[in-house]
């Protein structure tokens, strides 16, 4: 018994690792770049302080996987971080939210990809982005998408045409703003008033339909995000492409 | 979570249950205490839900009552949860139901041994506090065992070890939580009670104990990644994080001296961004009591010392995986306005903290007595944030302040019937700390209760309070009244309103009416209600609960 004892307590006094500074980070290579591309969707909220960090993690790694990750920014009026003096929110942004699991009570920031499921849980923070980023950029599975899109500032849509096998998947696509100046708070507790809030959500479409484009957004600055949807409701491919003017919007 | 696993966990139970009646002779006692609880809201709005957290506690408990040997009694306790659907606020994972709870524990005149789910704490927590909370949906129990040893006069040594519980995963890994390959939490405590080996200390009434914890939890390899701006790389994880713990405590006439420093080594993990600081901290307690009269003043500095079983966070609510638990200052406000705005332990950025209390009854029948006696309290809480990450030093005044909390409470009985209660306070919160948004608030709040007892058979109570100020949601006004019929009834209606004039204001009612009727140990409540959201925390430790509408029903019973 005494000796059993004395083992536990040895075991238990020199289980302790110290890391030094210099061995702290291993690098990795990147994985090696296919056809398959990626959705990160960022929710956030103006009244967020540390939503800015979690923006910066986000333009990262669409930096570091260019043109192979796209970052969506979803702004969901259901969440208190987005309630307030300024409205950044849309509609389809709570759409895509609920679908998240997000409820008025998820902590920002918080994050997913590909509305797939990272361990437990849909929306999970940004220090998990680059892993989960990085362990989905091994899926090489990837069908055929390529989209362009039509701005009629007439009528405010963006028509879409998309080229993909249509059995088994829908398409849904996104209207996306880039650097639109607004007020956020910031991590020291301030607020920003000249803030540019990256890949803004502004409209988006289940069925890949003509998109709203409201009045205020500035078309050199917006995309379309189009992502192919399987049977488990999972991206399976994006495409990301500037908006053209149509001939009615000329 | 697998029915197998639970038929084969409930099997055990009734075998070990068999096992205790077995050996159940004429001279030993045997008996069972339990208690159920269940709450539920049922909300239509704006779709019906019927969200409940139901438990059933169970101990057998047996008592040898023959001092012919060492053994002394055994106890075996378990508790079934139920939570399918959980009330808002409580973390989905939880969803689910089974055995939550299962232990066995056997006494000895020497020490005891406990097998099963064990919960522990290291002195004041500050490296181990493993504990149940479930109005906060707080389980930190470890599945394994625990030694607490006498081995002599004045000395208690406690060794315990176990997976911790988060949420379900006792039953996810197909082991019954007995795998202890990913993740495992060991731990040793030493106590000398030195006063017991010293009569001239104990002559003189006072007492000095020395203790020393230690704690290591292990984590199997993960890869994280990080982006930097050279490329990508993972973090390099210590799979064993240790930590200490020194502490001397010393009683004498009414005066309690207590100082504990802890240290953490290299922690990385969600909660403090991939740090690899270490976490120290540091609390001293001075406090001197005697009748009519007491004092408390308190001291605390922490840094990094969010030390939890899971270096990932496995929820976005972060109550799960912790296993220490950092003493909370500041009052535990029961009264409504007052616990609206309360404060959540900065574990990993690290605080400063300073309380103090002073407490004075005036005797009856004295001038300031009065016929019944006078109860003054005043005390005070601020803590602020670290001029640097690690650093000693208090941060500015104009930036670093996370929390204030003055108050002045008057506590009289006027008559043979009437009692009062009164509060004044002041309040100041950052928010951008605390909640991650809301800024700054500073507020000023009065509360004022009355309580009346026409007889044995009717009481009643009623509330007032106001809350001022010109940030964050503005002023509050608050009123309950409480009606007690025949010890066994009673009626509650209270109402609040946000009267507005601030940047978040909503000038919203809020309200909340129930009746409860207590028959002996059993207990019902129902109750119609609209509840604002906020934040419920207890220990420093907070639970978001959004806005509730609905018929509330709450049963209770216990044997």
């Amino acid at each position: 018994m005494k000796r059993a004892l004395l083992i536990l307590w040895t075991v238990v006094l020199c289980a302790c690792e110290v890391i030094d500074e210099a061995d702290r980070l291993i690098p990795v290579p990147l994985p090696p770049a296919n056809s398959r591309n990626h959705v990160l969707f960022d929710c956030t909220g103006f009244r967020c302080v540390n939503c800015p960090k979690a923006a910066e993690v986000a333009q990262s790694l669409a930096s570091t996987y260019a043109g192979q990750l796209f970052v969506v920014s979803v702004h969901p009026p259901s969440n208190p971080f987005t309630q307030g003096l300024y409205d950044y929110t849309c509609p389809e942004a709570d759409s895509i939210y609920i679908a998240l699991n997000g409820t008025p009570s998820t902590p920002f920031p918080a994050g997913n990809l590909d509305f797939k499921p990272y361990g437990e849980d849909f929306l999970v923070p940004p220090s998990e982005w680059p892993t989960m980023v990085y362990n989905a950029m091994g899926d090489t599975a990837a069908p055929y998408l390529e989209v362009t899109a039509f701005a009629d500032t007439v009528k405010h849509i963006v028509d879409i045409q998309a080229l993909y096998d249509k059995r088994q998947v829908r398409l849904m696509t996104m209207l996306v703003e880039d650097s639109v100046l607004g007020v956020q708070a910031m991590p020291d507790g301030s607020v920003n008033t000249a803030y540019y809030h990256r890949h803004m959500l502004r409209s988006a479409s289940l069925k890949g339909e003509p998109l709203r484009l409201p009045e205020q957004c500035r078309l050199p600055y917006c995309t379309v995000v189009a992502v192919l949807i399987d049977n488990n409701n999972t991206i399976i491919q994006a495409d990301e492409t500037l908006i053209n003017l149509s001939g009615a919007g000329r | 979570m697998s029915w197998n696993c639970r038929n084969i966990l409930s099997s055990l139970f009734c075998c070990v249950l068999c096992a205790v009646h077995g050996t159940v002779t004429a001279s030993d006692t045997v008996y069972v205490s339990g208690a159920v609880q269940h709450d539920g809201l049922l909300e239509w709005d704006p779709k019906w839900y019927y969200g409940s957290n139901s438990y059933l506690d169970l101990s057998v408990h047996y008592l040898n009552d023959s001092n012919r040997c060492h053994f002394k009694g055994l106890r075996a306790t378990t508790r079934l949860e139920m939570m399918q659907w959980p009330l808002p606020g409580y973390d989905e994972d939880f969803a689910g139901h089974g055995v939550g709870h299962l232990s066995v524990a056997a006494t000895f005149d020497f020490g005891e041994f406990t097998v099963g789910d064990v919960y522990a704490q290291f002195g004041a927590g500050l490296i181990l506090n493993l504990y149940e909370d479930r109005y906060l949906g707080i389980d930190g129990a470890l599945r394994g065992a625990k030694i607490n040893l006498q081995p002599y006069k004045g000395i208690d040594f406690t060794l315990l070890g176990g997976k911790q519980r988060r949420f379900w995963n006792c039953y996810t890994d197909h082991a019954w939580g007995w795998n202890y390959t990913q993740d495992a939490v060991l731990g040793a405590d030493l106590e000398l009670h030195v006063d017991q080996w010293s009569r001239r200390m104990q002559e003189l009434d006072m007492s000095l104990l020395i203790g020393a914890s230690y704690v290591s939890k292990y984590e199997q390899f993960d890869s994280v990644y990080v982006m930097r701006d050279d490329g990508q790389y993972i973090y390099n994880l210590p799979l064993w994080v240790g930590a200490g713990d020194v502490r001397v405590n010393w009683q004498y006439k009414g005066w309690d001296l207590l100082v504990e420093y802890a240290n953490k080594a290299n922690d990385p993990s969600d909660e403090n961004g991939y740090s690899y600081m270490p976490g120290e901290a540091f609390l001293a307690s001075l406090s001197y009591s005697r009748k009519g009269l007491a004092v408390l003043a308190q001291i605390k500095r922490s840094y990094n010392m969010a030390f939890r079983s899971s270096r990932k966070c496995i929820s976005l609510t972060g109550l799960e995986g912790r296993i220490n638990l950092l003493p909370v200052f500041g009052k535990q406000h029961t009264y409504a306005l007052p616990s609206l705005n309360q404060y959540a332990t900065q574990y990993a950025n690290g605080e400063w903290a300073f309380q103090t209390e002073l407490r004075y009854t005036w005797a009856r029948k004295t001038r300031m007595g009065g016929r019944y006696g006078t109860t003054l309290a005043l005390s005070a809480a601020h803590i602020r944030g670290l001029k640097e990450p690690g650093s000693w030093d208090v941060s500015p005044r104009s930036e670093g302040e996370y929390f204030t909390d003055i108050n002045l409470e008057l506590n009289k009985r006027l008559s043979k019937r009437w009692w009062l209660n009164a509060m004044l306070m002041y309040q100041a919160a950052n928010f951008n700390v605390i909640e991650g948004e809301g800024g700054f608030m500073r507020a000023g709040i009065a509360v004022v209760e009355g309580r009346f007892r026409l007889n044995d058979n009717i009481g009643m109570r009623g509330e007032l309070q106001y809350l001022y100020s010109p940030h964050y949601e503005g002023q509050w006004i608050f009123a309950l009244y409480e009606l007690s019929l025949y010890q066994c009834v009673s009626l509650s209606g209270e109402w609040m309103y946000n009267i507005g004039h601030a940047p978040l204001a909503t000038n919203e009612h809020f309200y909340n009416v129930s009746a409860t009727y207590t028959n002996g140990a059993h207990r019902l409540q129902l109750g119609y209600c609209k509840t604002k959201d906020g934040y419920n925390c207890a220990g420093g430790v907070c639970r978001y609960v959004p806005q509730q509408k609905g018929i509330t029903l709450s049963y209770n019973f216990s044997w």
